[in-house]
Formats: C-alpha cells, sequence, structure tokens
C-alpha cells in the first residue's frame, strides 16, 4: 500500500516544488525590480548622501544583476540561510522562525477549534436535519459566515477585552513581560477568531455530507446486516461524509493560515503577519521574502496533505494515482 | 368449490392472523399494513399475508410503486421515516415487528438477511469487501483471528468468487456487477439466516449474470433450507425460480399460490395481463400495454385494478374484494376469476412491412472505436447496412459496445478507423459539424428519459425543439397542431404539453422523448435501451409506438437492448454483439430458431422463459 503511494507522492510533490520556484520568483521580483538606490533609500530614508548610498549597496550586494541576486538568495534560502536584514542588520531567521512559530500555533488552534466545533455542530444538525433548530442554526451560521474576519475580531476584542476586560488589550506585551500564563491567554482571542472564520464552512459542508452519508444504501445495508448504530456511523457514514469535508477542510486550513496577517494587527498579536507589514512598511527585502515564502511553504504543506488525506479516504482515487 | 378466506378486508389488519397457522420456521407475514401520513391517506400496503417456508423460494412480483420493496423491508421490521407498520411478521413464532430496534438489530444480518437491488450502491466504496464481510460475522458470531478468516473464505468459496483470498482484500469498485451481487450475498449468508431477502437483485444485470446467480441462489436454498422472499418485477425470472408466486397490485397481494398452478391459470386479471405482457422469445408478441395508471396507494373500497381492468363489471366497485381459494392452493382478489379462462387482450404482432429491395440507407463497414489506453477497441471492425423502413436490433451484454455503435452513427463520438455512410453522404463528423439536415435525419432517443428530457422545460416547449431547428418556416399554428399530433400518436393526452417532464411517469416521459425523435421527421432512428427502465405494461406500450410509428413513416430502426425478448418482438434483423464485435447476425426468426455461435446459444438460453417443463 504504501510503496504503491509513492508515485502519487512524488506527483504531488514534483508539482509544488514547481508551485514555490514560481511564487519565489514572483516575490523577489516585485521586492527586486526597483533601483538598487530606491532600495537603499526606503531604508536609510531621505537624508543621505551619495556615498552612504553606494556604500549600502555594496554592502548588501544590490549591484549584481536581478538574476544572479536570485540565484544568489533561493540557494541560501533553500538551505535555510535567510540572509540579514538589511534594516536592522540582524539574521532574518532569528525574527521570522520565532514568529513562525507563534503564527502556526495560533493557526493550529484556530484550525483545530474551528474544524472540530464545525464537525460537531455539524453532524449534530444533520440528526436534526429539517427540524426548527436546525433551521435556527444554519441561519445563525450564514450570519456567521458572511461577516469578514475583522469584523469578528472587533466584536470578540469589544466583548472580552473592552467590556468583560478578560485578556490585555496588547498581547505583545505579554511576550516581552508576561509569564507563560499570559502568553498562553493571548492566543486565545485571535485563535477564537480565527476558528469562528472557519467554522461555519466546516459546519455546512459537514451537516450536507453526513445527510448524504445517512441517506445512502450502503449504511441502510449496513444496519440491515445488524451493526450497531456506533459501526453504521463511524465506519459507514461518518468515512464517506469525510471525503467531501476534506477539500473544504484544506481550503480553510488556507484560509486560516492567511487569516493570522489580520489578526495580528486587530489584537496586537506578535506574529508573522504583523511581521510581515512592519517590514514591508520599513522596506526591509529580505524579511518580506522569507515570510512570503514561508506562508508559501504552509500552504503547499497544507495541499499536499490534504491531497494525501483524500487519497486515503478514497480508495478509487488511489488506485487511479497509482 | 371455493370457500371464502376472508370475507372482506378486516378493519383492524392483525385480525386475519387468526385465520393461518404460524409455521415454526421460516417467515410468516399476516396483516402487514404500511402507511405513509395519517390514517385519511391510502395506506401503501395493505393486510399482507405471506408465508416463507423453509428451502422454498417465494417470489414477489408487481410493477414499480406496487409496494412490494417496502413489503419486503417493512416484514423484517426495517423503517424508512416517519411510517407506521401494523400486523405480524412471525420468525419461528417472534413477532419480528413487536421486538424493540436493538432486538430487531440482533436479528438482522444474523437469523434474518436482505439484500438490496444494487450492490454497488449497498456496499460501501471506502471499505474492502473483507472487512464489510468481516463486520457482522465478528458482531453476531463473534468470530476472530483464524476462525474469521477461514468462514470469510468459505462464503466466498459458496458463492463462487475466483480468488477469495485476493478478493477479500480488493474494494467494491473493482469487482463486475455480478460479482459485487455476489459479495453481497455472502455478506448476508455469512450467519446462516433462517430467511433471506431479496429486494430486486439481479435487476440491471446481464441476462447471463442473471442466470449464473439465479442458479447459484437455487442451488444455496437447496443446500442451506433458507426461507427466502424474492422480489422482482421480472415475472419471467420468478416463474423459473420461485416455488410459489405472489403477485401484488397496489399494495395489496392480489393472487398468490404455487408457481406452476398461477402461471398455468392466473385467478387474477392482472396476472394474466402481466404474463400476455411480458416479451417472450417463443412468441414474439405484443400485448398492448395496460391503459391507465395504478392508484398512488391501496384502494380500500373497490377492486384497486378494476378501472384498468378489460373484464370489470358493476359488482367490482362499491365493496372490497375479498381473497378467494381456488384449487390448487391459489388465492386471489377477484369476482370475475371464472371468467378469466378464455378473452381478454390477445397478443399482437407488431406491424412489419415487407422492405423494398432498394439500395441501403446506412452503411457501416469496418467500423472501429479504440478508446485510447483501452487494451482492446470497444467497438471492433463492425460491419452492417439498413434499408429504409428496416428495424435491426443490436443485442449483447454491457460492454460489449453495442451502445458505442449508435454513438458513432449519431456522431457523439467519432470512429477511429472505418467507414460510414447515410445516403449518399459520408458520415465521418461529429455532430456538432454536421449539416443540420443530417441531425434532422438521424435522431436518437436514450435509455433514461429523465436525463434526456430537460427538467425545466414543458412538454410543449421539448416537442417545438425539432420544429424550430428543423422545420423553422412553420406558421405557429402549424406547429402547435404538429405537437399535438404527436402526443396524440404516442397516446399521450394533449393537455400534457402544459406539464412539466417530472409531473409524468417514467413511461410517459419516454413517451414524450419518442415524440420529439419522431417530430424532427427523421429517416433513421437510434433506440438506446429505451424500454430497460420501463415496466413490462410501459415497455409494451413504448414498443408498439416505435414498431407503429416507423412502420407508418418508413423510418429505419437501430434498436439496441440487453434484453433478447424486447429486441425479438420489433426488430427484423438482429446483430449479436461481444467485446466489441458483431458475432452474429442474422434475420430475428432464425437467429432464435437456429443460432449458430454457441455465444448467441448461451444468450438465449440465459433468458428466462415460462416454459415450465
Amino acid at each position: 500500500m504504501s510503496l504503491r503511494l509513492l508515485k502519487p507522492i512524488a506527483t504531488r510533490l514534483g508539482a509544488n516544488v514547481v508551485t514555490l520556484i514560481v511564487i519565489s520568483m514572483v516575490t523577489f521580483g516585485l521586492m527586486n525590480l526597483k533601483a538598487p538606490e530606491d532600495v537603499a533609500r526606503s531604508v536609510l530614508g531621505r537624508e543621505v548622501s551619495a556615498a552612504q548610498i553606494a556604500d549600502f549597496v555594496a554592502k548588501n550586494g544590490l549591484d549584481a544583476p536581478v538574476a544572479v541576486r536570485y540565484v544568489d538568495w533561493i540557494s541560501r534560502f533553500a538551505i535555510g540561510d535567510f540572509g540579514h536584514s538589511i534594516v536592522t542588520g540582524r539574521p532574518v531567521s532569528n525574527d521570522v522562525l520565532t514568529r513562525l512559530n507563534r503564527s502556526l500555533t495560533l493557526a493550529a488552534l484556530g484550525s483545530l477549534f474551528g474544524v472540530a466545533a464545525g464537525i460537531v455542530i455539524g453532524v449534530q444538525l444533520a440528526l436534526r436535519a429539517g427540524s426548527k433548530a436546525d433551521f435556527r442554526v444554519v441561519t445563525g451560521l450564514l450570519v456567521i459566515a458572511s461577516m469578514p474576519e475583522f469584523l469578528i475580531g472587533i466584536a470578540l476584542y469589544l466583548v472580552f477585552v473592552v467590556w468583560l476586560g478578560w485578556f490585555p488589550t496588547q498581547a505583545g506585551m505579554a511576550f516581552s513581560f508576561g509569564d507563560a500564563w499570559a502568553r498562553a491567554m493571548t492566543f486565545v482571542l485571535p485563535a477564537a477568531t480565527i476558528g469562528l472564520l472557519l467554522m461555519p464552512h466546516i459546519a455546512r459542508v459537514a451537516r450536507a455530507s453526513a445527510i448524504e452519508a445517512f441517506a445512502s444504501p450502503y449504511v441502510d445495508a449496513a444496519r440491515l446486516r445488524g451493526l450497531s448504530e456506533r459501526q453504521v456511523s463511524w465506519d459507514h457514514a461518518f468515512r464517506n461524509a469525510a471525503l467531501p469535508l476534506m477539500s473544504v477542510i484544506g481550503v480553510n486550513l488556507v484560509y486560516a493560515v492567511s487569516g493570522v496577517v489580520v489578526v495580528d494587527f486587530l489584537f496586537g498579536f506578535p506574529g508573522l503577519g504583523a511581521l510581515l507589514v512592519a517590514s514591508i512598511g520599513s522596506g526591509d527585502v529580505f524579511t518580506t521574502q522569507a515570510i512570503v515564502m514561508m506562508f508559501a511553504v504552509v500552504i503547499v504543506v497544507i495541499n499536499i496533505a490534504v491531497d494525501l488525506a483524500m487519497l486515503w479516504l478514497n480508495p478509487k482515487a488511489r488506485f487511479r494515482a497509482a | 368449490m371455493l370457500d371464502i378466506v376472508d370475507p372482506r378486508p378486516a378493519a383492524d389488519p392483525t385480525d386475519t392472523a387468526g385465520s393461518f397457522d404460524p409455521p415454526t420456521a421460516g417467515l410468516a407475514i399476516r396483516g402487514l399494513t404500511v402507511r405513509y401520513g395519517g390514517p385519511e391517506r391510502a395506506p401503501t400496503v395493505w393486510s399482507v399475508d405471506l408465508t416463507l417456508e423453509p428451502g422454498k423460494i417465494l417470489g414477489l412480483a408487481g410493477e414499480s410503486g406496487c409496494g412490494k420493496s417496502t413489503t419486503a423491508k417493512a416484514a423484517i421490521g426495517f423503517r424508512q421515516g416517519s411510517e407506521t407498520v401494523t400486523g405480524r411478521s412471525l420468525l419461528a413464532g417472534t413477532d419480528v415487528l413487536a421486538l424493540d430496534p436493538l432486538a430487531r438489530r440482533a436479528l438482522w444480518g444474523n437469523r434474518v438477511s436482505y439484500v438490496s437491488q444494487s450492490a454497488s450502491l449497498a456496499l460501501n466504496p471506502a471499505m474492502t469487501v473483507g472487512r464489510q464481510l468481516a463486520q457482522p460475522l465478528r458482531r453476531h458470531r463473534g468470530l476472530s483471528g483464524a476462525a474469521l478468516k477461514r468462514r470469510m473464505l468459505e462464503l466466498f468459496t459458496l458463492v463462487d468468487i475466483p480468488d477469495p483470498a485476493v478478493a477479500l482484500k480488493k474494494y467494491p469498485f473493482q469487482f463486475s456487477g455480478g460479482q459485487q451481487q455476489r459479495v453481497a450475498l455472502a455478506i448476508a449468508l455469512c450467519c446462516e439466516p433462517e430467511v433471506l431477502i431479496l429486494d430486486e437483485p439481479t435487476t440491471g444485470l446481464d441476462v447471463t449474470t442473471q442466470a449464473r446467480i439465479s442458479a447459484l441462489l437455487r442451488s444455496i436454498v437447496d443446500r442451506t433450507r433458507i426461507a427466502v422472499l424474492y422480489v422482482s418485477h421480472n415475472l419471467a425470472l420468478l416463474a423459473n425460480l420461485a416455488d410459489s408466486l405472489a403477485v401484488m397490485y397496489a399494495g395489496q397481494i392480489v393472487e398468490q399460490g404455487p408457481t406452476p398452478v398461477v402461471l398455468a391459470r392466473p385467478r387474477h386479471p392482472y396476472t394474466k395481463i402481466l404474463l400476455g405482457l411480458s416479451p417472450r422469445l417463443e412468441d414474439p408478441r405484443l400485448v398492448p400495454g395496460i391503459p391507465g395508471l395504478p392508484p398512488a396507494g391501496a384502494v380500500l373500497d373497490d377492486c384497486s385494478f378494476a378501472p384498468r381492468c378489460p373484464y370489470a363489471e358493476a359488482a367490482c366497485c362499491g365493496a372490497a374484494v375479498p381473497a378467494r381459494r381456488f384449487p390448487g392452493g391459489v388465492e386471489a382478489r377477484c369476482h370475475r376469476a371464472e371468467a378469466l379462462a378464455g378473452g381478454g387482450p390477445s397478443p399482437v404482432a407488431l406491424s412489419r412491412v415487407a422492405i423494398p429491395d432498394a439500395d441501403p440507407l446506412l452503411i457501416v463497414d469496418q467500423v472501429e472505436l479504440h478508446y485510447r489506453g483501452a487494451p482492446r477497441p470497444s467497438v471492433d471492425k463492425v460491419s452492417f447496412k439498413l434499408k429504409t423502413g428496416e428495424r435491426i436490433g443490436i443485442v449483447g451484454e454491457s460492454g460489449s459496445g453495442k451502445s458505442s455503435v449508435l454513438k458513432m452513427i449519431s456522431g457523439l463520438v467519432a470512429p477511429t478507423a472505418g467507414y460510414m455512410r447515410f445516403g449518399d453522404t459520408r458520415l465521418d463528423a461529429l455532430a456538432v459539424d454536421r449539416p443540420r439536415w443530417l441531425c434532422r435525419d438521424i435522431q436518437l432517443v436514450f435509455q433514461n428519459p429523465d436525463a434526456s428530457l430537460n427538467p425545466r422545460h414543458t412538454i410543449r416547449q421539448i416537442l417545438m425543439r425539432p420544429l424550430v431547428l428543423f422545420h423553422g418556416k412553420l406558421p405557429a399554428s402549424e406547429r402547435e397542431r404538429r405537437v399535438r399530433e404527436s402526443l396524440e400518436r404516442v397516446r399521450l393526452p394533449a393537455a400534457f404539453a402544459d406539464r412539466m417532464p417530472q409531473e409524468l411517469s417514467g413511461g410517459q416521459r419516454q413517451r414524450v422523448a419518442i415524440a420529439r425523435a419522431f417530430l424532427a421527421s427523421p429517416k433513421l432512428l437510434l433506440c438506446d435501451e429505451v424500454t430497460s427502465a420501463l415496466d413490462v405494461s410501459v415497455q409494451a406500450a413504448v414498443l408498439e409506438t416505435i414498431a407503429e410509428i416507423s412502420a407508418d413513416a418508413g423510418v429505419a430502426v437501430v434498436f439496441v437492448s440487453h434484453d433478447l425478448a424486447v429486441v425479438r418482438t420489433i426488430a427484423d434483423r438482429i446483430l449479436v454483439m461481444r467485446n466489441g464485435q458483431v458475432v452474429e447476425a442474422q434475420d430475428a426468426d432464425g437467429l432464435f430458431t437456429n443460432p449458430q455461435e454457441p455465444y448467441t446459444r448461451d444468450l438465449i438460453a440465459a433468458v428466462p422463459t415460462f416454459d415450465l417443463a
């Protein structure tokens, strides 16, 4: 089985490496197509001498042709050397990796909450499909689903930070001065925002696929073999309902990862999103590139994982792929 | 001579149970009534009494919607939704319907098993068949490890699945339709149940596969002494397989008794007509379909069949018809049972016209269709000629390439080699690239009218389409007249023009599809399994329509079907296809009386007939 799956895995990896290379070229191109003097100016400010600029350009290797700089950057990047920030002079990897760690934790917590709550709510609704409660909750989910993330975030912020005062106003302070508990608390609201962002989509698809799976002839057939309702649900209904759900979860995980940018901004969470905004503002080329590539790598990894999960759930596709 | 068993259908159907001694083995169904909705709605199944004896197969026949599947499921206590089920179903003295849900679950798959129509839908697509077989064995028998494995291999051997050890590890989609049904049968038999319910288990399978599964079932029943209820709309199949026969109409058993007795002398007009309607190889004639439609539920104060019955008289209405007992162990609900001996609608041969010896209308020469990557061509060097007004039938099992031939003639796919000519025109282009007159001259009717009629268009809009496309210059009043006329020709009321396809029954929809094809005034009509999804009474009407119109207008027909008996009734000449090749081509009578190829002989032999030698 695992051997048979090597080929589809390799094909997907290959395709995704190509995707990453294209993203890296576009990113690098956008950040570096301006003249070296402009890059220097955007970091050093307006009031600098020509000598300072020339010095900056030479020090950061900005005088080489773009293609050469790209190859130089990407080959170092591939082995984990992200270069030095042209603003602070510190290694980019220090800042980026700490924040990547934090943001991934945040996205994972948020997705876990959103997916779990979505599935539980969806399945419960499926079991009550057509009832008044079902109708009300589905309408409620639709309302949440149509709200943009900043609205959900602001609402949570208003209620839990401003009115109830349960959480600090600036998450960043906890990271600088707080203890482990204070740090952990800073994750709660941003993760809840991401979770609420995903939950309605997951719940609606979970509901629909569970209803479909429970109505399928093989579920009736399983019942008529005298299997317990538990076995019928888990082995027969949910397993097949998971297939359409999986692709929606995949899309939503990507959504969650990109959602950290907005959430960082809303809650002052010191994550990768906040760093991205700051580094674009300060013209910090290498940091920006590194962050964009980090996002790209994470999204590609999610896509591969979802693809493989779908192959695992769908034996027919597995045989076609192999 | 006749003693009345049941003076009137009891108000409380369970009362009737007293008149029978429940057997100690098998399943005794007494007064089974199923209602959807409140008591004001007509019951879907009314007061059904059936006895399933060990080692015997009871055939339950009837057309779609008559309540036979509902009966089968309700009899073992399986609820599908909000229905109310009353009556009793006694399994060795225990009333299955009175058991609590958990106790019922303990019976299902253990002492009572159920096999549903489509194994491809009833098997979980994401689980190996081995795991699906193991589940009930673990649950009801507590088997595990080597004992479980041994039992599973034994079961797959019992149902003749080749290489059982490998097969257990496969997924359902890796099996053919017939083998999937064998797997489903193995799962049903795994705990050696006393009762087996089969709900249309071979519908949709090839005749040869059907015959093999029937033979397997018979041998299992003889060996294991299991009691079987076999639900099917195919009367000929049941005639060959079942020990006794029950015929259902509008939720009631109208007649039941030992199979040979029922077939030799049907006591209910519905049975009689149904027997006459089933196409027979040995007698290629058709009875005109039964006029009208069955009622939606059981009719309690009239004979439910009276409005469609050629024997009906005043006494048939106004009171329920009790079941009466006749010699030979037959029971039937008919006042006029004695009058059935003679008369009634007699079979008519479909009109055949002499084909003038003219130049061929269609020439198909060495045509081949080879899909990329396929190991062999789907259609392999097929040749035939068709004259104006001639009707040719193509038979073969699924995958034989018979539908692909039609697709190439109609231009839905392009042949990869060979030559086709229609009149003086070479037929090499796809339909989109053909001139419009060619599309008008060659019309195609598909198997499934649900898919080929636009659900958002009224019947009028659907029928206007060919007129607008191919006869654009007609004035509006003339178009309207032709639409009405075409509905009349397929025997549908003109008022149907304003209906939507989904308001019509399957047979009526198929007749609309045929009307649409003929409105184009074609020279060649291609029919792809057009009656496969239809009941015999509707099938008869559809075949008659096609034959009649083609004879009137001199339209040539290519009629593709897996049903030899149907093809025989309509075709002048028949091609037998297998694995993409034509293995035999003969005129219809010759093919059946004197088949040359062993494969043709196998195909003919596999068709169930009413010949009870």
